[in-house]
């Protein structure tokens, strides 16, 4: 005991770079540098230095660290093969379809759920990031008892599927009739109410401004406000169309914004990870 | 004989571990500042990062934020600039390093045009007494600051404290007397329609909103004067008061583009000629 801690004492003296802790690029330090940048979501600096780690330590909670390092830098396709690889090991199947859900491709997440085996589907909350995608696609949606299943009755779920499966959308041949009828009307009916009057009241004095004209044989000045009272006219039955347009487009927007403010919410169903804690 | 040759290797083997230990967090610093200086900004934040990670007694703080701080500064991250001088100005240990690490802060903001900010800094750094020798200095980053927030006159008055500094007093001053006042331009063509726009140099668009106004004007008083009421007044809406109402909006506007062009021609000069000290 004596002559191995002389000779311990010896070798630091001599060869101080044996020391541990100054080594900041072994892989149990360059593993915690991963983490303190990835505590400090910088996760762009956290993939490399778990990329870095793995090359020398195979552990599995580092590879889905690194995977949630690649989705949070928006690098989706790298993140979904980093949870696939830990998968079954490391229960990252969910996050896996939480990837392809945050990155819009709803096609890939419903043909491998579809493809998948009854027991990953199983898996909280694959099913219910699949039934989701749909409301944002919008495609093929499944019928509403399954959403009454998945999510236990949520009222704003039922809400959110029945805005997507009879969205209050206008139509622009209806406004642009309306508008060819009574000048305005279309704006109105797509709540543009400001604009319809406004529609309304200059094209009417145009027209009238028209009839003035010619009546009191003012000829050049009549024509004038004919052609005026036209453009205003046939421009206000085109405005009403487009309005309806950007009335559903808004639908959508304001829906879609909706459903990624509810899934923040929820934390897109997933668990929250001690990781930094 | 043996207790004391054990004392003495616990001893080298304790000052060794310390000197070791300080020696790879200076060989790590200045690896970082190699990279720093090859124009590696973003490679020397992380290892930055790693240094403040690893350096558990705080020696290398101030050095490395200060340097993370001009790392980000460089890749024009200021926020992120910002956040490290702040902390730099933390973990100062004299009043140099204080001084230093908030004229840094001052000169991020200068450049993200944070000058509320950067003139609350250096207001904090004047009332606090101890920079009395270094007034100069605060002026001339004071200078720099209404610079950037467009106010040359101030500008001017600030350069103007400081002994020498002859070329800034004189080109911000010469840059506030070249703008033109937004407000003259309005209130001339309020009075003379066009005026406005020839007080701007604009004398082609000048002619052709007077030509308008006396058209326009002319068809509403004829109207009126022949009865036709409501002719006159349509015209007056449609025609006389849209031209009316343009050309003051437009002098106003003319006047400001002009000056966009006045001061950007400062910033260029500055940016490209001026050899001085820049934010």
């Amino acid at each position: 005991m004596r002559y191995f801690v002389f000779y311990f004492l010896l070798l630091v003296t001599v060869f101080p770079a044996g020391l541990p802790a100054q080594d900041m690029h072994s892989p149990e330090n360059i593993e915690k540098f991963a983490d303190y940048l990835f505590c400090l979501k910088d996760y762009l600096r956290a993939a490399y230095e778990y990329e870095n780690c793995l090359t020398s330590v195979n552990n599995d909670t580092v590879k889905f660290k690194l995977a949630l390092s690649y989705r949070y830098i928006g690098e989706y396709k790298k993140a979904s093969e980093a949870f696939l690889s830990v998968y079954p090991a490391f229960n990252s199947l969910p996050e896996y379809y939480n990837t392809l859900l945050i990155q819009g491709d709803y096609s890939t997440l419903q043909s491998t759920y579809t493809a998948a085996s009854a027991e990953q589907q199983s898996i909280f909350p694959v099913k219910q990031l699949y039934l989701y995608s749909f409301l944002f696609s919008g495609t093929n949606l499944p019928g509403i008892y399954e959403y009454e299943n998945a999510f236990n009755k949520n009222d704003t779920i039922i809400s959110f599927y029945k805005i997507k499966s009879d969205p209050p959308y206008r139509s622009p041949a209806i406004a642009a009739v309306m508008s060819a009828i009574i000048p305005g009307s279309g704006k109105i009916y797509t709540g543009q109410y400001g604009d319809g009057i406004t529609a309304f009241l200059v094209s009417g004095v145009l027209a009238y401004l028209s009839w003035a004209n010619f009546d009191a044989h003012h000829n050049f000045r009549g024509w004038l406000f004919s052609g005026l009272t036209a453009m205003f006219y046939g421009g206000n039955i085109y405005g009403s169309a487009a309005s309806a347009q950007l009335f559903n487009a808004g639908v959508k927007i304001s829906l879609d914004n909706q459903l990624k403010a509810y899934l923040d919410g929820e934390n897109n169903f997933m668990p929250e990870y001690d990781f930094c804690r | 004989m043996i207790k004391v040759l054990y004392q003495i290797l616990f001893f080298t083997a304790v000052i060794n571990s310390l000197l070791f230990s300080q020696q790879a967090l200076q060989q790590q610093y200045e690896y970082a500042e190699k990279l720093y200086s090859k124009g590696n900004y973003f490679d020397a934040v992380t290892e930055l990062k790693r240094l403040v990670f690893f350096d558990s007694a705080r020696q290398y703080y101030y050095k490395a934020y200060m340097l993370m701080g001009s790392s980000y500064k460089n890749g024009t991250l200021l926020n992120d600039a910002v956040s490290c001088f702040s902390t730099a100005e933390r973990f100062s240990r004299s009043d140099d390093e204080k001084y230093k690490a908030s004229v840094e802060l001052v000169r991020v903001n200068i450049l993200r045009r944070s000058t509320e900010q950067a003139l609350k800094i250096i207001n904090r750094l004047e009332s606090s007494g101890l920079f009395k020798d270094r007034q100069d200095s605060l002026n001339y980053w004071k200078g720099w600051a209404y610079i950037f927030a467009g106010s040359f006159d101030k500008a001017s008055d600030e350069f103007h404290k400081i002994p020498g500094q002859f070329e800034l007093d004189s080109l911000c001053r010469a840059t506030d007397n070249a703008q033109y006042s937004e407000r003259l331009a309005k209130i001339l063509s309020v009075f003379l329609p066009g005026a406005g726009q020839f007080y701007t140099g604009n004398y082609i668009n000048g002619i052709i909103s007077l030509a308008w106004n006396i058209f326009s004007g002319y068809l509403t008083i004829n109207s009126f004067a022949e009865d036709r009421v409501f002719d006159g007044i349509v015209t007056a809406n449609l025609l006389w008061l849209r031209f009316y109402i343009g050309g003051i909006q437009n002098s106003e506007e003319f006047a400001h583009n002009n000056n966009i062009t006045i001061i950007n021609r400062t910033l260029l000069y500055l940016q490209n000629e001026f050899t001085g000290l820049k934010p």
